[in-house]
């Protein structure tokens, strides 16, 4: 927020203890490489963040969403080719943020590509760009933070594992500090800067803060205790990977110095964990708050978090023991001998408690850890997280998995994201490209009574990307079965349980109804999600199962869909028992026809689920077999509607 | 010709939203939801009429505020640091219109390409951005705009200033402008973190009334038969309201806000599970411009419960795929009742 040229100060805003600590570590010590702060819509993140000018002279340098390549990274200064034929690269705002302050926001909406490459400069400290043949580097060491909405979508765990620290904004429920919250902005509004003196003391107080606490760092020796402990607690806490375990310790070692000691207290390195592990817990903890069905299917593949250990084992450690200053402390061993302390115990009895060392000896010099502060910090620990992880919301757990959206490198309409050497003519030049590409050779090109001659081996085109919207056709058994077992709700909760997985809101639904003798396209394809539930609320159920023609009908439909939106991403989901019991044609074996049928329907760019919702014991599994003919995927409804346990409707 | 916004009738609660935004920009503008037919362009393209008149800098592109120096674009900027004095001029507030295929460049505006090729220096080209600053900006259908448009239009409106980074460009400028955007709820909504930063919402639906309806139909067919005279016949009422809205502005710093007050708007945000704090200040901030418009110099309790239904409409939590959301709108009363 900002009126003019004033931002809101710093200790001007309320309350978020944990959030403006974060960043006070991160000014504190340039090794810490991040924030990440999550919150709700509303919660001052972004005032926060910019919020830090007054505590630093490093500037806050945004990077808004949506900025193309060549404005990140740099590109040719074609005003200095123009003007004297040189071909010289110029920075972008990576290069302003150099030694500064790097500002996303909305970071979970920036493509990831580009995210990617961000991330990529910032941690190997260098940007290399290359264009049109030449080659720069320059360097780019600065501090990022990071915000976002968990609730529009989730950063990949990869990337969030790149910030140190993780932080949840608070929302505050008591509403005479919400009045005062109101009260300080209504007072910014009217006088901006007579409210911005009355902080200036607070934030002169942070910033000395922060300055001494950059003088005291070097000096603050970690023990082998402290990294006994801090190892101890991500193991406990299942952090992913060794940074976690880094990070907690180098923002142990931050706050202790904001503190003014230099010595590490069983505070800091708990205040550390909370702020350094929220977002590097392993699946499998996070689940406990909802069903626990399949969670290993789809979340991080297991390929990725062996690489993590691998890649960082070695030489992070070493940091790790370099940071402790004690050569003898094999970190390494520390971190094996305290899992190895988990595996013995959890044989023992299920529960660990760092008290049990199960008669091990302690080496020699080592510290015999204290049972009392590191259980006590521990269960802290666990409860800040839980806190943290209640409040943030109850995310449903993706049974289906993420329905992975491509990039559509459609010509139609979308963002630019970058530009490429057309093929022939081009209806949608990138003139900034164009213009860079023609710069160099102007010293040897016919002005024509311009600066810029552009020939037509310049023209550059627009790669332009949106990201891929998709349709889902819910086919829906309403036959006699499902009266029979009043099912019809848990239909209408798996339909919901599947949007709620994969839609996201250019996509478009339809419903077509099967039972009865009837086949019938309730509602055609439309953006109105609403009209799917409406629908099937009124549906009449009963008669019998026609699966054999609903196919036929459906492979008609979605051939012409298809046909009229080429670049749509189609899924039919087909929820019945497969239980045919009424043939297309008189006289047919149902279920044989049922099964030629299925094997002649092939519609292009459409994946088929099959979500069963019939008896869970059968002699034969006619859904399952469907599926496999369709080449679909499996469900049982019930994993689906799990979910709503417990849940009043 | 235009038809007369005094001359609308009913839909009193979107003219109030669009009014009390035009007396503090601040709220946040106004998210307008309705069938088609229900005169949601007509109205707020007719808003003009009673517009008051601004001041802005002789000759600047952006439209500079006179009375705003710190946010000078930075020709003005350079001008003032040179020691000029800059010339003023009064001129009518607009109702910019976002064309339906806006382009990113054509929003926020890029690199001036007839500039660059003659002279081979970087000029910025402003867009629509740059129109839009001290004005109105309406945008039709704006749930069918592409989310990172309508990301760019809310930042600039929340912000009051456009940042450029395109093509190498790096500009920045003055961009208060107060966003209307219409839309069919029927083709889709807006994502929660877009609807969040819309300061009000209305959902128009069409007249029920017998006698309004008919009312409706006959005053647009006589607007039809003679525009001028019609016109002219509701000019004082035109006049009355411009005023009024002048008058509001000037009164809207004096306006005494009790704490009492913001601990009923904070109530009313927990109330209904509000997170973050925009329900909150917007309530507020809506009801001193309802306190000033009303011509009173304190803010009463009735202007608080005048406009928490505009400010939390849209920001109600509902389940996935729900309709409605299990709140109800009408407890506003209930809840201000012990204040």
């Amino acid at each position: 927020m900002s009126r003019g040229l004033l931002t809101y100060p710093f200790s001007a805003v309320m309350g978020e203890t944990t959030a403006k600590r974060a960043l006070m570590c991160l000014l504190a010590d340039d090794d810490l490489n991040g924030v990440l702060i999550k919150g709700p819509s509303g919660t001052a993140k972004s005032v926060l963040v910019r919020s830090m000018a007054s505590l630093t002279d490093r500037k806050i340098v945004d990077l808004p969403a949506g900025t193309g390549d060549e404005d990140i990274f740099g590109g040719i200064d074609f005003e200095r080719a123009v003007r004297d034929g040189s071909s010289v690269m110029k920075g972008g705002i990576l290069y302003r943020a150099n030694g500064n302050v790097l500002c996303i926001d909305n970071i979970n909406v920036m493509d990831p590509r580009t995210l990617n490459s961000v991330l990529e400069s910032l941690s190997s400290g260098t940007v290399r760009i290359e264009r049109e043949g030449v080659s720069s580097e320059y360097p780019c060491s600065a501090s990022v933070v990071a915000t976002m909405d968990p609730l529009e979508r989730d950063l990949p765990e990869s990337v969030a594992d790149r910030f140190d620290i993780c932080v949840s904004m608070t929302v505050e429920t008591d509403a005479s500090k919400r009045g005062d919250v109101v009260e300080r902005v209504l007072e910014f509004d009217r006088d901006p800067r007579s409210f911005a003196k009355k902080f200036v003391g607070d934030d002169l107080e942070a910033r000395r803060k922060i300055e001494s606490a950059r003088s005291l760092i070097p000096n603050i020796r970690i023990t082998r205790r402290d990294i006994q402990d801090i190892v101890t607690i991500c193991t406990k806490m299942n952090a992913v990977g060794h940074r976690g375990d880094i990070a907690c310790a180098r923002t142990a070692r931050a706050l202790c110095a904001l503190d003014g000691r230099d010595r590490i207290s069983a505070e800091d390195i708990r205040d550390a964990s909370v702020m350094c592990l929220l977002h590097r817990r392993r699946p499998k903890l996070k689940a406990k708050t909802a069903g626990d069905a399949s969670v290993e299917s789809d979340d991080v593949p297991d390929a990725e978090i062996s690489d993590d250990f691998e890649d960082i084992s070695n030489s992070e450690i070493a940091k790790l023991t370099k940071m402790s200053e004690n050569k003898d402390l094999d970190v390494q061993k520390e971190i094996e001998r305290v899992e190895g302390l988990e595996k013995s115990e959890s044989s023992e009895n299920g529960t660990a408690d760092q008290g049990d060392t199960g008669g091990e000896e302690p080496e020699e010099g080592a510290a015999i850890p204290d049972v009392d502060v590191l259980t006590m910090v521990l269960y802290e620990v666990q409860n800040g997280l839980a806190e943290i992880d209640r409040i943030e919301s109850i995310r449903l757990n993706s049974v289906v998995g993420h329905i992975p959206r491509g990039i559509d490198g459609s010509k139609r309409g979308g963002r630019t994201s970058g530009f490429r050497i057309p093929e022939g003519r081009t209806s949608d030049p990138a003139l900034g490209a164009t213009i860079r590409a023609a710069a160099p050779y102007q010293r040897s090109r016919q002005p024509n009574g311009l600066s810029i001659a552009i020939v037509p081996g310049d023209i550059r085109e627009n790669v332009r990307t949106r990201q891929n919207s998709c349709s889902f056709l819910f086919a829906v058994d309403v036959s006699g079965s499902l009266v029979n077992t009043g099912a019809l709700d848990e239909a209408i909760k798996g339909v919901r349980a599947m949007l709620e997985d994969g839609y996201v809101r250019r996509d478009r639904v339809a419903l077509l109804t099967f039972g009865q003798n009837v086949i019938n396209l309730a509602v055609p394809f439309t953006r109105n999600v609403e009209s799917v539930f409406e629908s099937l609320r009124r549906t009449v159920t009963g008669g019998s199962t026609p699966l054999g023609e609903a196919l036929l009908t459906i492979n008609k439909y979605m051939t012409n869909y298809v046909r009229k939106n080429p670049e749509e991403r189609c899924f039919i989901i087909l929820m019945t028992d497969a239980e045919a019991d009424r043939p297309v044609v008189e006289g047919y074996e149902p279920w044989a026809e049922l099964r030629r049928i299925a094997a002649t329907i092939r519609i292009p760019n459409t994946e088929w689920i099959m979500i069963d919702n019939g008896k869970r014991y059968r002699r034969i599994n006619y859904a399952k077999k469907l599926a496999d003919i369709l080449d679909a995927r499996y469900l049982v409804l019930d994993d689906l509607t799990g979910r709503f346990e417990g849940k009043e409707d | 010709m235009m038809f007369p916004f005094a001359a609308i009738v009913g839909q009193e609660l979107m003219k109030k939203a669009l009014i009390l935004n035009v007396i503090d920009p601040g709220i946040g503008g106004v998210l307008i939801k309705g069938e088609k037919g229900t005169a949601k362009s007509t109205t707020i393209r007719s808003l003009e009429q009673i517009l008051p008149n601004k001041g802005v800098v002789k000759g600047c592109p952006f439209h500079c505020d006179p009375r705003r120096p710190e946010s000078f674009c930075p020709y003005c900027a350079e001008r003032v640091a040179k020691g000029e004095v800059l010339e003023t001029e009064t001129v009518p507030t607009d109702v910019v219109e976002l064309p339906l295929s806006a382009t990113e460049d054509r929003v926020a505006g890029t690199l001036d390409l007839e500039a660059v090729l003659q002279t081979g220096k970087k000029r910025f080209e402003p867009g629509i951005l740059a129109q839009a600053n001290g004005n109105l900006l309406y945008v039709d259908e704006i749930n069918l705009l592409e989310d990172y448009i309508v990301d760019m239009l809310l930042d600039s409106a929340a912000m009051g200033v456009n940042y450029v980074e395109r093509e190498g460009v790096s500009f920045t400028h003055p961009a208060r402008f107060v966003l209307v955007g219409s839309m069919n709820p029927e083709e889709g909504d807006l994502r929660p973190q877009l609807l969040d930063r819309f300061g009000m919402s209305v959902e128009v639906k069409g007249e029920k009334n017998l006698a309004q309806r008919s009312e409706v139909v006959s005053r647009r067919l006589m607007f039809d038969l003679d525009p001028k005279a019609f016109t002219a016949s509701y000019g004082k009422e035109t006049e009355e309201m411009g005023d009024r809205i002048r008058r509001a502005r000037a009164a809207l710093g004096g306006v005494k806000t009790d704490r009492k007050i913001i601990d009923a708007a904070a109530y009313l945000s927990v109330y209904f599970g509000m997170e973050g704090h925009r329900a909150d200040i917007t309530m507020i901030r809506s009801a001193r411009a309802n306190a000033a418009y009303e011509g009173r110099e304190q803010v009463s309790k009735e202007d608080l419960e005048a406009v928490a239904p505009l400010v939390l409409a849209h920001r109600l939590k509902k389940k996935p795929f729900e309709k409605t959301s299990d709140y109800d709108l009408d407890d506003v009363h209930k809840c201000l009742e012990d204040f």
